[in-house]
């Protein structure tokens, strides 16, 4: 079994400057990136994209790639919602109220108003929630 | 500063290697990106635009407030119908 997946290969770097964009268009600021975290992000963002990672690896870049600000403006709704969107599966096999607290979790974890060890609760309830249903067998072991 | 290479008052130069019109179109088509960007919009009003993680460590995401409750609610509602 594997436990890995390429979880971020349907986000290639452009359809995060895009959404970049569009969050700036629409808090009416400036479309920029910053030199040198722009680059460095992009650089980490392609090599992680290449790679096979658990989905907490994923989380984690999001996180850091949020950090590392690599746009002048809304860098943190532009990470989060990625990391929301690379969850739909896995949001899909978890009862409403879980799915929603997930969601919840993995936006403020990205957004950093979270820290890791208050959100891995979060996360390992939910790995044993897939666990322990039969039917998302092959999800948690992608986690 | 840098330019990221789509159309706008912005920009003048082409880093990213996917066609922007293309990249358009697929944010209208495919549903993955529409969600994606549907969701992006609906928590920027949580966010500040600037970067105060990377300046102080600490995010500023503020909660949705009441309609995230009131929509947990619903679906604690419609998870108590459902094992009825």
């Amino acid at each position: 079994m594997n436990p890995t997946k390429r979880w971020l290969d349907p986000y290639p770097w452009a359809v995060i400057v895009y959404l970049n964009l569009q969050a700036c268009n629409s808090g009416k600021v400036l479309h920029q990136a910053k030199p040198g975290n722009h680059d460095d992000a992009k650089s980490r963002w392609d090599t992680a994209r290449d790679r096979e990672l658990t989905l907490r690896e994923v989380l984690e870049l999001c996180r850091e790639c949020h950090r590392a600000a690599p746009f002048q403006f809304f860098n943190g709704n532009t990470f989060a919602s990625v990391a929301r969107s690379v969850i739909q599966d896995v949001l899909k096999q978890l009862p409403p109220t879980k799915a929603h607290i997930f969601k919840s979790a993995v936006g403020h974890f990205v957004a950093g108003t979270i820290e890791p060890p208050e959100f891995d609760n979060v996360y390992k309830s939910v790995l044993n929630l897939l666990k322990n249903s039969s039917l998302s067998q092959n999800a948690s072991t992608a986690c | 500063m840098h330019n990221l290479g789509f159309p706008g008052k912005q920009q003048t130069d082409s880093l990213p290697t996917m066609d922007p019109k293309e990249l358009e179109r697929a944010f209208q088509e495919n549903p993955l990106y529409k969600e994606m960007l549907e969701d992006l919009l609906k928590i920027q009003p949580g966010f500040t635009p600037e970067p105060t993680f990377s300046k102080n460590g600490a995010g500023d995401l503020k909660s949705l407030g009441i309609e995230e409750i009131r929509e947990l609610k619903v679906l604690k509602e419609r998870e108590r119908g459902q094992k009825k």
